[in-house]
C-alpha cells in the first residue's frame, strides 16, 4: 500500500515540476471563458430569453396551444400562468409529438409559474397546451429555457480540462521510455500491479488535482450549487479522469509509438470531444445528424460533462443515474482491464 | 557458502540476434564481480534480465534462492541497480530523485534523511541539488543515477559503467563507496568496459563477448592463464654468458626467450613475481652484472585479446 501511495505521489509532484504546461494550461483555460465563452454565448442562442409569451381569453374546457421553436435543445422550461382564478392541467408535447411533461396548477392566489425539466430534450417545434376549467379566465404564458450557453460552456470546458490533463500520463510513458526512466521503475522493489495501478491513479489524481482550481473558476462563472448533487458530479469527475488515464496508459502502451500515440489522440480527442455534450447540447448533436447524437449520447465525456453540469444546478437532466452508471463502467473499464493490459505487456520488456 | 546469484543458460534474443547467448555464471556473495567486454557485448541485457526489467527468452537466472522468471517481485527486494544511462527525468532535481529512490527502497524517514545528504555529499552533488537535471552536466546526472545504489545499499548492487563522465578524483571515491559497500556486505556486479576499472575493483572479471560469458576469473588468474603474457626486459653491462641464458630457459615458468640485442635479453614467462627471485639468484651466482629490469604484466586488454583475437577498442569498433 505504501509502495502504491509512492508511485502516485511521485506521478502527481511530476506533473506539477511541467510548471510551464500547467501555467499555459491555466491561461488556455481563463482564456477559452473569457473568449471563446462569451463570444460564442452570443452567437448560439439558448436561452435566458423568452421564447414564447401570450394570453389567452379563455372559453370553456377548451384546450389553449401555444407553439414554441426551439431552436437548440430545449430541456427545461420556465411557465408562468396569471389567471383571475384559474386552475386546470396543462401538457407539454415534443417536436415528435409525444408527450415530455403534464401536470395541474392552480393559479387562484397570483400569478404561478413552475420549472419543468424534461428527460428527452429535443430541438424543433414543442407545444404547450394548457386545458381551462372557468370561462373568462386569463392566461399569459412565459416559456423559456433555463439554459444559459455561457454557463453551459464554461462547465463544458472543465471538463475538456480534465480530459486533457488525464491524457497527458500517455504522453509522459513516452518520455519515461525516452529518457529510460520506464528501466528504472520496473527495476524498483515494487510488484507490477503496484506500478501500474499507482500510475493510473496518480495520472487521474493529479489531472484533478489540477482541474480543481478551474472548476473552482467555473463555480464562480455558473454560480449555484447544490451540495448533494455538486458532491456526486465531483464524484463522477473523479472517476472519469481514472478511466481517461487509464484509456491513455493502455493505448499508449498497446501503441508503442510517441508519433503515432500523438496522433491517434488528436483523432480521439476529435471524436471523444466533438462528439459530445461538451460544448453543444445533445440535441444539437442530434439535430444535426442523428448518428452523431447516437455515439455523442454513449460518450463518457457526454456523461460526466451533463453530470458536472446536472451537479452546478443546471437543469440538464431528471436522472443522473443513468449517466452515472455509464461513467462507472468507463472508469472499470480502462482502470482495471487497461491495467492488466499495461501489466502484460510492460513484463518481459514487451514494451521495447 | 552458495553463490547469491546462479545463471544457467540465460538466454536473450532480440528477433534473430543473441543478446545474451547460454550465460553460464555464479556469484559469490560479497565480492566484486566485473563484466567486462565492449558496447554491445551483452552485458546490460544481462543486468536487466538479472533486475527482472526484461524477461530471458531462455533458461533463468537464481537471485538469492529466487527465480528471476517466477518470483520477480522478490528478487527486485534484494536489488539496486545504477543504469549506465542516468534515468531521470529533465524536470526532476537530484534531492527528488535520490529522495525518492530512498522512500521506494523502504528507508525510514530519519534514516533516509541522514543517507541522503551523506550521499549527495559524497558524490558532490549536495550543492546541486536543487537543481533540474537539464542544468546537469553529463557528469553531473551519473553521480545521482550512482547516488541512487549508494543510498539503498541493496544485498546486491549492480552497476553499469558507474564511472563513464566522471573525472579521475571522482571515479576514485565512486570506487572507494563501492569498495565500503561491499566490505559492508553487498554484493556488487560491475559492468565496464574500462579496464582500470575491472582491474582494480573486482575480486573476479568475467570477459563477455558477443553475449557469451568467454571466462571468468580474478584479474590475476585471468592475466596468468595467458601463457609467457609476464615480460622481463633486461639489460646486461656486457653480454650474458650461453649458461645463464639457458639456465633462465630451463625454468619451468618461462615460456620464451629472446636476445634482442647482444646486451639485451626479453624473457616470456607467467607469475613474473615468483620467478624474479629465482632470476637474480642466477645472475647472482654467476656475477653477471646488470644495468636496468623491466617488467610488464599482461593488462586484461590482453586478456580480451588472447580470448577475443580483438583488443576491447577493436572489438568495439566492430560492434559499432
Amino acid at each position: 500500500m505504501n509502495k502504491l501511495l509512492l508511485v502516485i505521489e511521485r506521478d502527481v509532484r511530476l506533473f506539477f515540476q511541467y510548471k510551464f504546461l500547467i501555467i499555459m494550461r491555466a491561461i488556455w483555460f481563463v482564456s477559452q471563458i473569457a473568449l471563446f465563452g462569451l463570444i460564442a454565448s452570443r452567437m448560439i442562442n439558448i436561452p435566458t430569453q423568452t421564447l414564447l409569451s401570450g394570453s389567452v381569453n379563455a372559453e370553456p374546457q377548451s384546450p389553449y396551444t401555444f407553439q414554441v421553436n426551439a431552436t437548440t435543445d430545449l430541456s427545461s422550461m420556465l411557465v408562468n400562468v396569471t389567471s383571475a382564478a384559474g386552475q386546470g392541467s396543462f401538457r407539454i408535447l415534443l417536436p415528435n409529438g409525444s408527450l415530455a411533461q403534464s401536470g395541474y396548477f392552480n393559479s387562484s392566489e397570483g400569478a404561478y409559474s413552475f420549472p419543468l425539466v424534461f428527460d428527452h430534450p429535443a430541438a424543433g417545434l414543442w407545444t404547450v397546451q394548457f386545458m381551462s376549467g372557468a370561462a373568462g379566465d386569463v392566461y399569459s404564458v412565459t416559456a423559456s429555457s433555463l439554459l444559459d450557453y455561457f454557463r453551459y460552456y464554461v462547465a463544458g470546458l472543465s471538463v475538456m480540462t480534465l480530459y486533457s490533463a488525464a491524457i497527458f500520463i500517455g504522453f509522459d510513458i513516452y518520455e519515461e521510455a525516452e529518457h529510460g526512466v520506464f528501466e528504472y521503475l520496473l527495476s524498483l522493489p515494487v510488484s507490477r500491479r503496484q506500478l501500474v495501478l499507482g500510475r493510473s491513479i496518480g495520472g487521474g489524481l493529479r489531472s484533478f488535482i489540477y482541474v480543481g482550481p478551474l472548476i473552482a473558476v467555473s463555480l464562480y462563472v455558473i454560480g449555484s450549487v447544490n451540495a448533494l448533487s455538486f458532491l456526486m458530479s465531483m464524484i463522477a469527475l473523479f472517476l472519469f479522469s481514472f478511466g481517461v488515464s487509464g484509456m491513455s496508459i493502455t493505448l499508449a502502451v498497446l501503441i508503442k509509438s510517441s508519433d503515432r500515440f500523438d496522433i491517434l489522440m488528436g483523432v480521439v480527442d476529435a471524436l471523444i470531444v466533438r462528439l459530445s455534450t461538451a460544448m453543444y447540447p445533445l440535441a444539437v448533436v442530434q439535430a444535426s445528424n442523428p448518428a452523431y447524437g447516437g455515439l455523442a449520447s454513449i460518450n463518457p465525456l457526454t456523461f460526466v460533462a451533463d453530470l458536472f453540469r446536472w451537479g452546478t444546478g443546471m437543469p440538464i437532466m431528471g436522472n443522473p443515474l443513468a449517466p452515472f452508471l455509464g461513467i462507472v463502467i468507463f472508469f472499470g473499464l480502462f482502470t482495471f482491464v487497461g491495467v492488466m493490459l499495461y501489466e502484460k505487456h510492460i513484463e518481459g520488456g514487451g514494451w521495447q | 557458502m552458495p553463490p547469491i546469484i546462479r545463471i544457467g543458460n540465460l538466454t536473450k534474443k532480440f528477433g534473430n540476434q543473441f543478446a545474451v547467448d547460454h550465460l553460464n555464471l555464479e556469484v559469490q556473495e560479497g565480492e566484486i564481480l566485473g563484466l567486462l567486454g565492449p558496447n554491445g557485448a551483452g552485458k546490460t541485457t544481462t543486468i536487466l534480465m538479472l533486475a527482472t526489467v526484461i524477461k530471458p527468452t531462455e533458461g533463468t537466472a537464481y537471485v538469492g534462492k529466487y527465480d528471476v522468471r517466477k518470483q520477480p517481485d522478490k528478487v527486485r527486494h534484494l536489488l539496486g541497480i545504477a543504469f549506465q544511462e542516468p534515468k531521470m527525468l529533465w524536470v526532476s532535481t537530484p534531492w527528488d530523485v535520490v529522495n525518492w529512490h530512498a522512500k521506494v527502497c523502504g528507508l525510514s524517514t530519519s534514516e533516509r534523511k541522514k543517507r541522503v545528504k551523506e550521499v549527495l555529499d559524497a558524490v558532490q552533488m549536495w550543492d546541486a541539488r536543487h537543481k533540474t537535471v537539464h542544468a546537469l552536466s553529463g557528469g553531473m546526472r551519473k553521480r545521482v543515477e550512482i547516488a541512487k545504489v549508494l543510498v539503498q545499499r541493496p544485498r546486491i548492487a549492480i552497476v553499469d559503467e558507474p564511472t563513464a563522465q566522471i573525472d579521475i578524483v571522482g571515479k576514485h571515491k565512486i570506487w572507494k563507496m563501492l569498495r565500503d559497500m561491499r566490505d559492508e556486505g553487498s554484493t556488487i556486479i560491475l559492468a565496464t568496459n574500462e579496464l582500470y576499472e575491472a582491474d582494480v575493483l573486482s575480486d573476479r572479471v568475467g570477459i563477455m563477448h558477443r553475449g557469451k560469458l568467454l571466462v571468468c576469473d580474478t584479474p590475476k588468474k585471468l592475466k596468468d592463464s595467458i601463457v609467457g603474457g609476464d615480460i622481463i626486459d633486461i639489460q646486461f653491462e656486457g653480454t650474458p654468458s650461453p649458461k645463464a641464458v639457458e639456465e633462465l630457459r630451463s625454468f619451468k615458468e618461462v615460456v620464451n626467450l629472446l636476445q634482442t640485442r647482444p646486451q639485451n635479453l626479453r624473457v616470456y614467462l607467467n607469475r613474473v613475481e615468483e620467478v624474479v627471485p629465482k632470476i637474480m639468484n642466477v645472475f647472482s651466482k654467476r656475477e653477471i652484472a646488470i644495468t636496468s629490469m623491466h617488467m610488464s604484466e599482461p593488462s586484461l586488454d590482453d586478456v580480451f585479446v588472447h580470448y577475443t583475437g580483438l583488443t576491447l577498442e577493436e572489438a568495439q569498433k566492430a560492434e559499432a
